[in-house]
């Protein structure tokens, strides 16, 4: 991708086509970002127009990889203030859980490791600072310890945790 | 480009998925199911994980449910370990961490408990307590992936057995952790003897950092048995281990003498410190602590250094409470390390007077960023000598208990203290006009330590920075 000018590249549209049947045209270079794609178009020489599967991603999550790809492309380009992309991620990531997690799920199917850095961060920042009882409420998640095993984990952790 | 939140499936949340714990494949996902934390597969909360700090976050972490507490067992988040017992952690939220240390410390008994008698290490049952059940459950976690153990906030203080390393927990280590373990710092123990220690070394020669801080048994025997084993050491602490003498350092240092960086034998019996073989035949040296060594004479010689003309890059020298210390000494020191940043001889028991002000009309400083002499009879004068000489580098400086101190200072032209964040005058003739003129040519100045100065009203000894943005 380095040795063409992006000049070149931008008359180089790709379709991806997402697991409901909706296509995306997105320039190469924006697509290539997409590291999924980019190992698909190693071993192919004509490219316009070129139909790629995105395989289980949704059309709804692949609107927002293409959303985030193009940022991040328009970002190297125009040299994007850190303040700016920052305020612009932070927004980005503003999503219900749900699509947060399809959306994690799709960057790593798809291998989208700037896209992945974020969302997991978004969930990490979440989970911070919060008790075990105060994380299984804000992720809906059951306890699903017996008595024995939850007892196990604490007497393990002893010497970190205070005693509850 | 504003993002837009594409969420658009609005089912309901069916129960039977949230006891759906176990791992999904991201590929074969339902269509329109809402996705939910545990539908992720293994390695990416792995990744979500890998921002915690082991202890005590993901320990934490693995009391919501059996798949986090899986993940949080992963290897590759247990790389890098730093144990803090619950009770010492609640002390230094509180800042109570040094007082808690003298209290144990402060009594001789304490530091030359008797030593159990040795039993086969494999048959014994672990214990599950203290120290060596962080040393148990973290090596079993990070096994060959733990590069740095730092134990040294570990239940530092306990008196009892039970708490305590013991020679089997080296073990363990040495089992577990040997081909990978770079960074070890150990808390202090009564229990651990010299062939523990060197057993431990001899299988971990990675080892570049070894803190072996408050163990009255280990003596310079187990250090020359460490440097023989571990030869890319960079970083050695025998702190506070009491009968430790340091009479055949010198030797026990050669096989380590080209890497080291850094050593620390403070607080123990050493009796002498040979200034010149580290700086002619330790390279690398950068900082030596050696302060609260009672008995200590550090020897220094000018005309040997000439033969061999060397420029040390001893950055950093702690000789706090220490008897055998001079101006002359101070004088060579400051003459010959200049890269030295952190000077300090808080409470070392100094000559006359007019040897300090033979010391402060030096021509070249060093370029200081920390300067400590409480209690050495600075005066006004080498105050303003300190304001010309490192008015432009100085960050921290500590005059405390100099009783003929008022800081006064004489502005000149427009030199300020540029740097200077900290600035300790506890028990001196301080007075309001002294503190006004500080704080205005200190920009950055962030502590004011004023404790005990009798000339300032209680208010403004409090919270002497607060008090000057109020006039």
């Amino acid at each position: 991708m380095a040795d063409v000018p992006p000049s070149q590249q931008s008359n180089i549209m790709l379709k991806l086509k997402s697991k409901d049947g909706e296509t995306f045209e997105v320039e190469k270079a924006v697509a290539t970002q997409i590291n999924f794609v980019k190992g698909m178009l190693e071993d192919v020489d004509e490219v316009d127009g070129m139909e790629i599967p995105m395989g289980e991603v949704e059309a709804s999550i692949l609107a927002k990889v293409v959303e985030f790809c193009k940022f991040r492309h328009q970002q190297e380009l125009n040299q994007t203030s850190p303040d700016e992309v920052d305020r612009w991620e932070k927004a980005f990531v503003q999503v219900e859980k749900p699509t947060l997690f399809q959306l994690i799920l799709a960057a790593n199917f798809l291998d989208v490791q700037s896209l992945l850095d974020l969302t997991c961060k978004t969930v990490a920042d979440m989970i911070k600072g919060k008790t075990p009882e105060q994380i299984r409420a804000e992720f809906d998640i059951e306890n699903d310890f017996t008595p024995e095993q939850l007892a196990e984990v604490r007497r393990d952790n002893a010497w970190c945790s205070d005693d509850r | 480009m504003a993002p837009s939140a594409t969420d658009h499936q609005k089912s309901e949340k069916s129960a039977d998925k949230l006891s759906n714990g176990c791992l999904k494949d991201e590929t074969s996902e339902a269509s329109s199911s809402r996705k939910h934390i545990l539908d992720l597969p293994y390695d990416v909360l792995s990744r979500i994980f890998s921002g915690f700090d082991p202890a005590p976050e993901l320990c934490m972490l693995m009391e919501v449910c059996t798949k986090f507490t899986q993940v949080a067992k992963n290897p590759v988040l247990w790389t890098r370990v730093t144990a803090v017992d619950p009770i010492t952690r609640r002390a230094k939220e509180h800042g109570l961490e040094s007082a808690a240390r003298s209290i144990v410390y402060g009594s001789d008994k304490a530091l030359c408990p008797p030593c159990p008698t040795n039993t086969t290490s494999s048959t014994v049952q672990r214990k599950r307590r203290g120290a060596g059940l962080a040393v148990d459950v973290i090596t079993s976690r990070g096994g060959t992936k733990l590069t740095s153990l730092d134990l040294s906030d570990c239940y530092p203080n306990f008196p009892r057995y039970e708490h305590q390393l013991t020679d089997d927990d080296l073990q363990v280590i040495a089992d577990r952790c040997s081909e990978s373990l770079q960074v070890l710092r150990l808390s202090s123990s009564s229990f651990l003897t010299d062939s523990a220690l060197a057993d431990l070394a001899q299988s971990c020669q990675q080892l570049r950092t070894l803190h072996l801080v408050g163990f009255p048994n280990i003596t310079g025997t187990a250090l020359g048995n460490i440097t023989d084993a571990c030869p890319t050491l960079e970083d050695i602490s025998v702190r506070r281990c009491s009968t430790f003498n340091g009479r055949t350092m010198r030797k026990r240092l050669i096989p380590v003498r080209t890497t080291l960086r850094r050593i620390d034998i403070s607080e123990t019996n050493s009796t002498s410190l040979n200034m010149n073989a580290f700086m002619t035949k330790c390279p690398a040296i950068e900082e030596i602590d050696a302060s609260k060594c009672k008995h200590l004479q550090i020897r220094l010689r000018s005309d040997s250094l000439q033969e061999t003309p060397v420029s040390p890059k001893i950055t950093s020298l702690n000789f706090d409470n220490i008897h055998g210390i001079d101006t002359e000494l101070i004088m060579l020191i400051w003459q010959m390390c200049q890269k030295l940043e952190h000077f300090s001889c808080n409470e070392s028991n100094m000559g006359g007077d007019s040897d300090m002000e033979e010391l402060f009309s030096l021509n070249t400083w060093p370029p200081l960023k920390t300067l400590k002499m409480a209690g050495l009879k600075v005066t006004d004068e080498m105050f303003q000598r300190i304001f010309k000489m490192l008015g432009e580098t100085l960050v921290e400086c500590d005059l405390s208990e100099n009783w003929d101190l008022t800081c006064k200072l004489q502005l000149l032209g427009d030199e300020t203290f540029a740097e200077l964040k900290t600035l300790r005058v506890r028990y001196t003739q301080t007075t309001p006009d002294t503190v006004k003129t500080l704080i205005s040519i200190a920009p950055k100045l962030k502590n004011l330590d004023l404790s005990g100065c009798v000339r300032i009203d209680r208010q403004m000894r409090k919270n002497p920075l607060a008090s000057e943005q109020v006039t």
